[in-house]
C-alpha cells in the first residue's frame, strides 16, 4: 500500500513537470508576423529558459566575474543600458557603441547595430569575447560552470543530462531572450480592439504612418533594413556601420532600423546614444542638415512639424511603452530575493 | 604452441580492426612530412626553418564514389582536423566501403554558417568560430619563423567568409581509394604569403579567398 502511494506521487510529479515543459510558454498576437527564428533547431523547454535566465544573469561569464549581460541590458529598461549613451564594460572599459533594447528578437534577422552577427544562438559569443565587454573565452565559461555544483544540476534538469557545452550555453541564452517579447503595449490593445487611441494619440498615429513607418514599420515598429537616417559622422568613434561589415562604399553609415518599442525605457538613442530626449529625435528628422552620404530616399525630402504636431506624434510614440513587459517578474534577475 | 596462438589470434583481430578502419584519412604535412607539434623545419623554398603551432581546419560533405556512382555520403559529418590529434584525421564508417573518388568541401557550408550555434566539432567553443562577425573559420595556422617579421616572429592565418564576394568554401575532387591518404601540403601556401609578407589574415576578403584557392590545389593523395 504504502509503495502504490508513492508510486502514484512520482507519476503525479512526471505529469506535472510535463506539463509545465508544454504549457504554451511563448505566444504572440495575431497583429504580429510570423517569427523568423527556427524554433525546431532550439524548442523552448521552460528549464532551458530558466537556465538561460540564469545565465543572463550572471558575471560568472566575465573574465573578473564582474559583468553579466544585464550589467548592459538592464530589465528595468527594456534590456537596454539607460543614462549610457556607449556602452559600459569590464574593468570600466567604454565600446563603441549604446547597448540596444532587447526585444522581439525572434523576428530579427540581423543582429547587432552593422548586422555583423547573422544569428541569435551566435550573438552572445561577442559580448563574452570582447576585451572591453566580458573578456572571456567560451572555453574557460564552461569550466566555471562545470564547477558549479547548482549549474551542473540546471543543466540536467534542462538537457537531461548535465553535460555543459558551448551550443548548451548559447542555445540556452538564447530561449531566455526569446521569451523577452514585447506585445501588450497600448497600440497593441487597440489593434487587438482592447482599446481606442485618444484624438491626440490618433493624429500622431497618422503623422508616423506618413513620416516613419517606412522604415519603423509596424507591429514591430522596425523593417530590419540597414539605412542612414542622416545623422552626421561622429569623429571620435568613425563609426562605418554596416560597411565596416561588408567593405563595401554603398553601405557605409549604415545601420540598423530599431524598434520604436518602449522609447521611455530605452533612452539614450542611436547607435552611439547622442539623443537623450525624444524632442530631439524629432528635431534631428525635421532639420535640414542631415548628413547626406547614403541618406536615405525617404528622407531626402525634408518635412517639417509645426510644435502641435510633435506632442501629437511623441503621444502616438508612448503608446508604444509596454509596461506589462518591462514590469514582467519573468524576466528579472533570478538570483535576487522577491 | 600457445603462444603461437595467440599470435595468431593477435595477427586476426589487427587484421579484422584494419578493415573496420577509417575508410580515409585526412592530413596536414609540410614538405610531404607530418606536422609535429613544436618541432623546426626547414623549408628551402623560404630558405629558413618555420614551427608550426596550430593547424586546424574542417573538412565537410564528404561524398565517396565508385564508377561515377554516389555510394556513400557524410552530410552532417563535420571533420575537425587537428594536427595535435591524429584520431581527427579520420573518416570513420561502419563496414566496408569501396571507392574510387572522394568529392568534399574544404570549410563549413554557408547553410551552417547561417544557422546558429552547433555541438560536436562545431561547438563554438572549438575556437573555430569568429566572435565579432558570424562565421566559422575553415582553416587555421600559426607558427613561427625568424623569417617572419611580424611581433615574436608569429603567423596567425584565419582563413573563413561564406558570403559573396569574399566567399574562400572551396569543392575538392580527388581520385583515391580506401588505401590512400589525402594529404594538405601546407607548404605553397607558407611560401606565398611570406614572399607577399602577409602575416596576419584574421577576416575575410580577398587575401583569404585567395589563401583558400590555394590550398584547395595543395590536396593531394598518398
Ligand atoms: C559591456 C556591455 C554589454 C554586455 C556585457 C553585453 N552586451 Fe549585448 N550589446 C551591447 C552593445 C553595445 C550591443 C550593440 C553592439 C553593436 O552594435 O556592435 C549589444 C547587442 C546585443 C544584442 C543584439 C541586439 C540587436 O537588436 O541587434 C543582443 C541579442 C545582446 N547584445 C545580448 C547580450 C547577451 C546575451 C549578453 C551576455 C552574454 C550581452 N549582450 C552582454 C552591450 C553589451
Ligand atoms: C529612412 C528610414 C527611417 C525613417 C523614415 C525614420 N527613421 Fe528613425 N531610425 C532610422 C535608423 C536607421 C535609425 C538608427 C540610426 C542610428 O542609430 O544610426 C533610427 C533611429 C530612430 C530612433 C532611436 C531609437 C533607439 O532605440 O535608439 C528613434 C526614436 C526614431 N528613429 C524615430 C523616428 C521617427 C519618430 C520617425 C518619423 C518622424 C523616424 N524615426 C523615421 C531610420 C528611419
Amino acid at each position: 500500500m504504502k509503495r502504490v502511494k508513492w508510486i502514484s506521487i512520482m507519476a503525479l510529479g512526471l505529469l506535472s513537470f510535463q506539463q509545465k515543459d508544454t504549457s504554451p510558454i511563448w505566444s504572440y498576437p495575431s497583429h504580429f508576423p510570423e517569427p523568423s527564428y527556427d524554433f525546431t533547431r532550439n524548442p523552448l523547454k521552460a528549464r532551458v529558459i530558466d537556465l538561460g535566465r540564469k545565465l543572463f544573469y550572471d558575471p560568472l561569464l566575465s573574465g573578473d566575474n564582474s559583468i553579466s549581460c544585464a550589467s548592459c541590458h538592464s530589465p528595468y529598461n527594456a534590456f537596454a543600458h539607460t543614462d549610457h549613451d556607449l556602452s559600459h564594460g569590464i574593468r570600466d572599459q567604454i565600446g563603441n557603441r549604446n547597448a540596444p533594447a532587447l526585444f522581439n528578437l525572434a523576428w530579427q534577422n540581423a543582429f547587432m547595430w552593422d548586422g555583423a552577427v547573422n544569428h541569435l544562438d551566435v550573438q552572445a559569443l561577442a559580448p563574452i569575447t570582447h576585451p572591453k565587454e566580458m573578456d572571456e573565452t567560451l572555453v574557460s565559461v564552461i569550466e566555471k560552470l562545470k564547477k558549479q555544483a547548482a549549474y551542473r544540476k540546471a543543466f540536467k534538469l534542462a538537457y537531461s543530462d548535465s553535460i555543459i557545452t558551448g551550443e548548451r550555453i548559447l542555445k540556452a541564452l538564447s530561449q531566455f531572450q526569446l521569451t523577452l517579447v514585447s506585445a501588450n503595449a497600448r497600440y497593441d490593445k487597440v489593434k487587438s480592439g482592447r482599446a481606442v487611441f485618444t484624438e491626440q494619440e490618433e493624429k500622431g498615429y497618422r503623422l508616423f504612418q506618413t513620416h516613419c513607418n517606412a522604415c519603423h514599420t509596424e507591429p514591430l515598429f522596425t523593417n530590419g533594413q540597414f539605412v542612414s537616417n542622416g545623422l552626421p559622422v561622429d569623429s571620435t568613434l568613425n563609426d562605418a556601420g554596416r560597411g565596416g561589415v561588408t567593405k563595401r562604399k554603398q553601405d557605409s553609415l549604415l545601420f540598423k532600423v530599431p524598434s520604436l518599442r518602449n522609447l521611455s525605457y530605452t533612452y539614450p538613442y542611436m547607435h552611439d546614444g547622442r539623443f537623450k530626449k525624444l524632442y530631439q529625435v524629432l528635431e534631428h528628422y525635421t532639420s535640414a542638415n542631415k548628413a547626406l552620404y547614403n541618406l536615405d530616399l525617404r528622407l531626402q525630402q525634408p518635412f517639417l512639424l509645426n510644435s502641435v504636431e510633435k506632442t501629437d506624434l511623441v503621444a502616438f510614440l508612448l503608446t508604444l511603452n509596454d509596461t506589462s513587459f518591462v514590469f514582467n517578474a519573468a524576466f528579472r534577475d533570478p538570483f535576487t530575493k522577491k | 604452441m600457445k603462444q603461437l596462438q595467440r599470435l595468431i589470434l593477435v595477427c586476426f583481430i589487427s587484421g579484422f580492426c584494419q578493415a573496420q578502419g577509417p575508410a580515409l584519412q585526412f592530413v596536414p604535412v609540410l614538405n610531404g612530412k607530418a606536422l609535429v607539434n613544436g618541432k623546426s623545419i626547414w623549408l628551402p623554398d623560404i630558405g629558413d626553418t618555420v614551427r608550426i603551432t596550430t593547424c586546424r581546419f574542417y573538412i565537410s560533405g564528404i561524398q565517396l564514389f565508385r564508377n561515377g556512382k554516389l555510394v556513400k555520403s557524410y552530410p552532417s559529418r563535420f571533420l575537425l582536423i587537428d594536427m595535435e590529434d591524429t584520431t581527427s584525421f579520420n573518416l570513420e564508417t561502419e563496414g566496408k566501403v569501396r571507392f574510387d573518388k572522394v568529392r568534399f568541401v574544404f570549410g563549413v557550408d554557408s547553410v551552417i554558417q547561417s544557422s546558429g550555434a552547433f555541438g560536436g566539432s562545431l561547438d563554438p567553443s572549438k575556437g573555430m568560430y569568429w566572435a565579432w562577425q558570424s562565421g566559422y573559420i575553415h582553416f587555421k595556422l600559426e607558427g613561427e619563423s625568424p623569417l617572419c617579421t611580424a611581433r615574436k616572429h608569429r603567423f596567425q592565418w584565419h582563413l573563413g567568409g561564406y558570403r559573396s564576394p569574399w566567399n574562400s568554401i572551396q569543392q575538392i575532387e580527388l581520385s583515391v581509394n580506401r588505401n590512400n591518404r589525402v594529404c594538405l601540403e601546407l607548404n605553397d601556401l607558407i611560401k606565398t604569403l611570406f614572399k607577399q609578407q602577409v602575416y596576419e589574415l584574421m577576416r575575410p576578403g580577398l587575401k583569404a579567398q585567395e589563401a583558400a584557392r590555394l590550398l584547395a590545389t595543395s590536396f593531394y593523395k598518398e
